[in-house]
């Protein structure tokens, strides 16, 4: 999947801490937001019955006759879900979305992987096609790599519904990163308003090709829904391109404002990208981070 | 429905040109993911079939402004059509006289053109020719080129024409035309109401080979006496020379001088020559066709003749017959061996299937039997080639009772035997009430079947019998349907051998003076040539049979084209509508018609020029086009007639 360079570097980064939550339950290498059983400490506060006596400060006790307890940050472990579209408008670029797509959640995996996190794979299109639940260690990591090698772009896109099932299926705490085109025709987003109730912290990584970005027509093109290919055609022309370009920069404002709004990371990749800007384009987003 | 400009109907393969631009350059066809990015998808451009057929709805259209633009152009005529017409054009061999350098084949074409020009445009025109019979060359509207290229294609033929005949024809037909015109050289009869007739043609003087036969003189030196007859129907006299040919050698010149209205004849004496013998006058007159003519001298006659069962008295009879060579009895199936077959002793006929006739002689009686009485022949007072020169009345004769051939079973049923004879069978001659001698055909053969019995009768005794046997021999051979010279339009009905004719029609080839093959009709063993209205030299081939003939042009009322006035022809003029007939003065030379019917019956028809309304329809086309090949916003649906 990468490269002796490639994963030399990937080495030397983490899945990002800021949104999400880890698990407190197990003991890990990373600060968590979260009080807990760590080792560093975090602020002190009045004893209440049911603490644990251990975590008294006698010596506050001495000095001021008060009973305060000494809380310290703890440390944990991210449960990472990745959530890849593979619908078939991810079949569309040189090369193609679904490759990007397919290298960003390898990515993200690998990372987490080496960092002890937690990781998982879903495929989707209109609904979840394949499902590896987050789990630790590298036999996790190659079931992860199997289920996007053995993925293609196809079938039609339905985002909202989706991550909906899959919010019905999973819970947080967690980081769930949806890689997508995002160009369902209705999309509502409420997908990631539910996997934020579910107790998720939803990041978007927008994959889009670059002919989607700068479209270029010589004369009449005869444009088909690569996912409708019965429904109707449309003729454009060159002089259509200019209007498609201010949908296109509303529909992207309209993303970046919803996850502005909701305080998710957002990460926009040209599927023509390199690694070293994909990985830049995740660390600009918050979704890695060098480790160390 | 015509087109003034026809022409221009070639440009309509413009139309091609928005295919071939359209295929030069298709439209690229790219899948997106955001199509609604695009346009908003409309929910009615689903149907996989209703998009297809509007994608190409806007290209038929171009396609279609360009059609209706190219009609424009060529200017449609609407014709609200009238009436029907025939027009009876003489093409007999007098149609071809020439005077003043025109024939009054060319003359009549001219009138006729004019009578044509003077028709509705929309009335439909049947041209019929009347020589030798009516003929339909075609119906036409009177505004089509065709008519004028059928008339020019016209050629006068060198038979007669019953011009009456292909009147009635003409007004048989259904619908039954409003009018007919006859253009011929011949004066319409007393009280011809019929059809409006126009007569062309000057006086001309010609001069016409009326008769042309040979016969072997009896010397037996191989000499051939040729006789040639000239008719000279001019007003002056005509010297000129005769000339014998035979493949092309002269075998024979003579000059002929020829009366005024005179006759001349011209014997030639030829020498050792058998076959076609072409006669030739020299002369410069009005008809060229009548200047030749043919004939065919055939070798000594010889008719093979087979005998089964032996008869002395019949054998004998025939080694008197010159021209008699005994050939085998022939095989069942066999081809052709003889002319005639001999059977005696037989009681029926036949069915080898190869001779042409049979003499059946019928089989004695049983020894056990009691032999009739003889009783005294008569002879039957219809005349019979059986009975040529023959006198039977007086010879006694004893009938063979009660043995009739099988082939008739049931002729005459419940009659006396000894009288029953084959339905159609001519009794030539009887013996005490019953048929001695009848002659029929039976399966196209002709059969003589003789029941005497000749052992107890006197007739073999007498010198009539080797003439009866004769005279058999010779109806027998059909010798009559196998003339050598015709005249142009007479039926031509020739034998040929039976085997032949039933086996395979397709093996008779009948050719005509230009080595054409010729349409025949085959019915038995007789074959029919249906167009013998070329003079010339005919053959036919069937099998081993190599048979010429002559068709020579009919001179005979065809030649004589002095009959008209010197400077002008009349011409009677009529109606259908039963008008008082007019006279009116045509000029061979292309004189007008000083009036007629039908320059003075209105036009019915009416001709609407549908240039302004087709360019109409051009327009709102083009404006459609254009209004659905406008861009909206720079985007359309392909459903809502964009191009593909």
């Amino acid at each position: 999947m990468f490269s002796p360079d490639q994963a030399r570097v990937l080495n030397r980064l983490a899945i990002g801490a800021g949104p999400a939550a880890p698990a407190a339950s197990t003991a890990a290498m990373r600060r968590a937001r979260v009080r807990g059983a760590g080792l560093e400490f975090q602020e002190y506060r009045h004893y209440e019955p049911g603490d644990d006596p251990r975590s008294i400060d006698w010596t506050v006790e001495a000095r001021l006759r008060q009973l305060v307890v000494r809380v310290a940050q703890s440390d944990g472990h991210i449960r990472l879900h990745v959530l890849v579209d593979a619908s078939a408008s991810m079949g569309i670029g040189v090369p193609d979305k679904w490759s990007c797509a397919r290298s960003l959640a390898a990515v993200l995996c690998y990372v987490a992987q080496e960092r002890r996190d937690t990781a998982g794979v879903a495929i989707f299109d209109e609904d979840v096609r394949a499902y590896a639940p987050p789990a630790a260690g590298r036999p996790q990591l190659f079931r992860a790599f199997g289920l996007l090698d053995d993925a293609s772009p196809s079938g039609v896109s339905n985002i909202d519904r989706a991550l909906t099932r899959y919010g019905a299926a999973a819970r947080g705490p967690g980081l769930a990163v949806v890689v997508s085109d995002f160009f369902s025709p209705a999309l509502s987003l409420d997908g990631l308003r539910y996997l934020r109730h579910r107790g998720l912290s939803p990041a978007i990584v927008q994959v889009v090709a670059r002919e989607e970005l700068e479209p270029e027509f010589d004369g009449d093109v005869e444009l088909r829904d690569i996912e409708d290919p019965a429904g109707a055609a449309l003729i454009v022309d060159e002089r259509a391109v200019a209007a498609y370009k201010a949908r296109l920069a509303e529909h992207e404002a309209r993303l970046v404002g919803f996850c502005r709004e909701q305080a998710m990371p957002f990460a926009r990749i040209t599927s023509d990208a390199t690694f070293a800007a994909k990985l830049a384009a995740l660390q600009a987003a918050g979704l890695i981070s060098a480790y160390g | 429905m015509g087109f003034a400009n026809p022409a221009a109907l070639w440009l309509l393969a413009l139309a091609l040109v928005v295919l071939l631009a359209r295929r030069r350059r298709p439209t690229r066809r790219v899948a997106v993911a955001a199509l609604h990015l695009w346009d908003a998808p409309s929910a009615h451009d689903t149907s996989p079939l209703a998009r297809r057929f509007r994608t190409h709805w806007l290209l038929l259209l171009q396609a279609a402004v360009i059609v209706a633009v190219v009609l424009a152009i060529a200017r449609p005529l609407w014709t609200f059509r009238g009436g029907s017409a025939a027009l009876v054009l003489d093409t007999s061999m007098s149609m071809s006289a020439r005077a003043g350098g025109i024939t009054r084949l060319d003359t009549a074409r001219q009138r006729a053109e004019a009578w044509i020009d003077a028709l509705p445009a929309g009335m439909r025109v049947r041209l019929i020719t009347a020589s030798p019979a009516p003929r339909v060359i075609g119906e036409f509207v009177a505004a089509d080129a065709g008519l004028r290229r059928a008339l020019a294609g016209l050629r006068a033929t060198d038979a007669g024409a019953d011009v009456g005949a292909a009147v009635d024809y003409a007004r048989a037909a259904d619908p039954r035309p409003e009018r007919v015109l006859v253009v011929t050289d011949a004066a319409a009869p007393a009280g011809e109401r019929r059809a409006e007739w126009i007569r062309v043609g000057q006086p001309a003087e010609n001069v016409a080979l009326t008769v042309l036969s040979a016969k072997r003189t009896s010397t037996g030196a191989g000499d051939v006496d040729v006789l040639a007859e000239l008719h000279n129907h001019g007003r002056t006299q005509v010297t000129t020379t005769l000339t014998l040919t035979q493949e092309g050698a002269t075998v024979s010149r003579q000059p002929v001088v020829i009366a005024p209205h005179g006759r001349a004849r011209v014997v030639a004496v030829l020498h050792d020559i058998t076959g076609v013998v072409t006669a030739h006058v020299e002369t410069d007159d009005a008809i060229a066709a009548d200047n030749t003519r043919r004939t065919v001298i055939a070798s000594a006659p010889v008719t093979r003749v087979a005998l089964s069962g032996g008869s002395y008295f019949v054998e004998r009879a025939l080694r008197s017959r010159p021209g008699v060579v005994f050939a085998a009895p022939p095989l069942a199936g066999a081809a052709a061996t003889a002319d005639v077959l001999v059977c005696s002793g037989c009681s029926e006929v036949p069915r080898d299937g190869s001779s042409t006739g049979v003499l059946l002689i019928l089989p004695k009686p049983a020894a056990t039997t009691e032999p009739a009485a003889a009783a005294p022949i008569t002879q039957s007072s219809e005349p019979h080639p059986v009975t040529r020169s023959l006198e039977l009345a007086g010879i006694a004769a004893t009938i063979i009772p009660g043995a009739f051939p099988s082939v008739f079973p049931g002729a005459n049923p419940g009659g006396n035997p000894g009288t029953q004879a084959p339905a159609g069978a001519t009794i030539v001659a009887s013996a005490g009430g019953a048929p001695a001698i009848l002659a029929y055909e039976s399966a196209g053969r002709r059969v003589v079947e003789l029941r005497v019995d000749l052992e107890r009768s006197a007739l073999p005794l007498t010198p009539a019998f080797p003439i009866l046997i004769a005279n058999a021999i010779d109806w027998l051979a059909s010798r009559e349907r196998r003339p050598t010279d015709y005249t142009a339009g007479d039926p031509i009905v020739r034998p040929v051998p039976p085997a032949t004719a039933d086996t395979a029609a397709r093996a008779i080839t009948v050719t005509g003076p230009r080595q054409e093959t010729l349409a025949t009709v085959t019915d038995g063993h007789l074959v029919t040539v249906t167009s013998s209205a070329a003079a010339g030299t005919y053959r036919l081939r069937a099998g081993a049979l190599d048979d010429s003939f002559v068709v020579n042009p009919a001179t005979g009322g065809e030649s004589d084209v002095s009959a008209t006035s010197s400077t002008t022809a009349e011409a009677t003029a009529g109606s259908t509508t039963g008008s008082s007939p007019s006279s009116t003065t045509i000029s061979t030379s292309g004189g007008t018609n000083s009036g007629g019917p039908a320059e003075s019956t209105p036009r019915r028809d009416r001709r609407v020029d549908m240039a302004a309304a087709v360019l109409a329809v051009a327009l709102a086309l083009l404006a459609a086009e254009w209004r659905l090949r406008a861009p909206r916003s720079g985007a359309r649906h392909a459903g809502a007639g964009g191009r593909a």
